[in-house]
């Protein structure tokens, strides 16, 4: 079966006033249809570039040295950025780490969410705001009439969450991208938002990137599992066997981490 | 909002009471009473006439009761007479608020107009040619002192060139043209003032631009913007520039007393007859009544300025609401 996302040998560089530092080092990644993978590593092992660097979306700084990001059949490396934008948020979306602060406050919820929709689909205003009403429904979001004119610093950091996970599915995309979306959340919330997730999937099949240096997520959500240390995948494998027998002294200090929490 | 309104309108009372005891103090503590510099200026006025004009003016009496008498009229929006030609207060500062109101507005426009434009384009691409050329500018900008650039561009363009008249703000033969000839006439004059009155302020809100707009780049939702498929222009005019005008909007408020407040400098150098040589004039004559009104007249807008860029930020940025501090 052909995969969803298919990264070969991704490097991406930082170039910095006077070095070149190197953030991914020929990553390699397959997401198949409908799979969600656990992306784990620990802070600064390169999730985060990786799957910034899927649609391109990297900070100034950060250039793609080589490699292919095959989705849907297309390299995405080789699409120019007009080509790229009908990807991003259509067919890849994201979804961050805080969500206050990766909604822009001088917009209203509504007009953010709206914005997304007129951009990729063919539709009015008018429109568009009734699909973002009924997207905050979907995610749970209690009085949405209300929500749609709210600014992000009005709500909490849970509601803003199902907020961009409004905005991000509303162009049905295929696969989700989610950075570490529930570590800025306290723990009943982040269980909220994780079965959520999981309950969108189901309805909308998409493929779902999960990136957390937080094993306790992994059972309940990923099929397989791909470790992440100094900017190369040191292990992959599926969710079980990850637990039973890890293999990299990277993925065992990450179970171990996850087991002291555990019996605290 | 209303309510905050009056609150802050109320605010200034007290604040006013202040600024108004200082400055009385202040100059009545400068040396030379006016009755003195008009003696100097004439020795044949005696001590018996002078301990006249004193009484006349109310100047023998004790400070605190020269303050209280003028507060007194203050309060019924009498500005007094000028100690100099003994012409109201209030017709002395009307006729000169026109020609000021109109350099200065002229001035902040263009610092606008020019001035965001160019921060926005330096911050896209800092430290690079653009916006390298921009920050020489800058530098020059702040560091050129008003009345040399004044005194090079009059004589580069008044005199060398001969493009451009160098003072005042009417031709000789003003009445004489009709109202397009007018019209004409006095913008030939206000070039030049208007360009000095506008490099200091370009240099410094396309700085605070380009600061504000690298900052906002920088920021989170950018991401989200670009993750969303927006095309980089709305991604930088729309999510970007909304966030970076803010602080901009508030420097905007805070211009709002300049606009009346004239500059001596410049005022002077290019003859025109405004408010900042009114005051100018006013301190060297010792004409307190004036000096007073001039004082009160800054203090006001700059506290009504704060009060407008306050307004203003609230109106532009969500996050600020004065309704819950009822």
């Amino acid at each position: 079966m052909e995969n969803l996302l298919e990264i070969r040998n991704l490097k991406v560089d930082f170039y910095l006033k006077d070095q070149v530092v190197n953030a991914v080092n020929g990553v390699n990644l397959d997401i198949g249809n409908n799979e969600v993978l656990l992306l784990a590593g620990e802070s600064g092992s390169g999730k985060t570039i990786s799957a910034l660097a899927i649609t391109r979306i990297l900070p100034s700084t950060a250039r793609i040295v080589s490699g292919s990001i095959f989705f849907e059949g297309r390299d995405l490396l080789a699409l120019d950025e007009a080509a790229l934008r009908m990807v991003r948020g259509a067919r890849i979306a994201y979804i961050f780490q805080e969500p206050t602060s990766y909604l822009n406050p001088v917009y209203s919820i509504g007009s953010q969410i709206i914005e997304t929709i007129m951009l990729h689909q063919n539709k009015n205003k008018l429109q568009a705001r009734q699909e973002a009403l009924e997207l905050l429904e979907l995610v749970k979001i209690k009085d949405p009439q209300r929500v749609l004119f709210d600014y992000p610093h009005q709500l909490s950091g849970g509601m803003n969450q199902r907020v961009f996970i409004a905005m991000s599915l509303a162009c049905v995309p295929k696969l989700l991208i989610a950075d570490e979306p529930t570590t800025s959340l306290d723990v009943t919330i982040e269980a909220q938002i994780l079965e959520l997730l999981l309950d969108l999937k189901k309805r909308f099949g998409f493929s779902l990137l999960f990136i957390t240096h937080n094993l306790s997520i992994a059972k309940k959500i990923a099929d397989r599992i791909s470790v992440m240390y100094k900017g190369k995948i040191v292990e992959e494998a599926a969710t079980a066997k990850i637990f039973d027998s890890p293999e990299h002294f990277h993925t065992r200090e990450l179970i171990r981490a996850y087991e002291k929490i555990g019996k605290l | 909002m209303l309510s905050y309104i009056i609150r802050r309108l109320l605010g200034i009372i007290p604040l006013l009471l202040g600024i108004t005891i200082i400055s009385f103090s202040i100059i009545h503590l400068a040396p030379g009473k006016p009755t003195t510099i008009q003696q100097a200026l004439n020795p044949k006025v005696s001590l018996e006439v002078r301990e006249r004009l004193d009484k006349l003016y109310g100047l023998d009496k004790p400070l605190y009761v020269q303050y209280i008498n003028w507060l007194g009229r203050l309060v019924k929006l009498d500005l007094g007479r000028s100690f100099g030609d003994d012409r109201l207060v209030v017709d002395k500062i009307l006729e000169r608020i026109p020609i000021t109101l109109v350099i200065n507005l002229l001035s902040l426009f263009f610092i606008f107009i020019i001035a965001v434009p160019l921060g926005v384009k330096s911050a896209l691409k800092p430290n690079q040619a653009f916006d390298k050329y921009v920050t020489i500018f800058v530098f020059l900008g702040f560091a050129m002192p008003t009345f040399w650039l004044a005194l090079l561009l009059m004589n580069l363009f008044g005199i060398q060139l001969a493009w451009l008249p160098i003072s005042g703000i009417k031709s000789l033969d003003f009445e004489y043209f009709n109202i397009w000839g007018k019209i004409g006439d006095l913008s030939r004059h206000l070039i030049l003032p208007v360009i000095v009155s506008s490099i200091g302020g370009l240099a410094g809100i396309s700085r605070y631009m380009r600061s504000s707009m690298i900052e906002a780049l920088a920021q989170p939702y950018i991401y989200t913007a670009r993750a969303k498929g927006l095309p980089e222009k709305s991604v930088v005019y729309k999510h970007a520039f909304r966030n970076a005008i803010l602080p901009i909007v508030t420097i905007l408020g805070l211009s709002i007393p300049g606009l009346l407040g004239g500059s001596v400098i410049f005022e002077s150098i290019f003859a025109i007859p405004g408010i900042g040589r009114l005051f100018y004039e006013a301190v060297m004559m010792r004409d307190y009544p004036l000096i007073m009104a001039e004082v009160v007249l800054g203090a006001v807008l700059t506290m009504f300025g704060n009060l407008i860029a306050d307004i203003a930020y609230a109106y532009v940025d969500p996050r600020i609401g004065y309704k819950n501090e009822k």
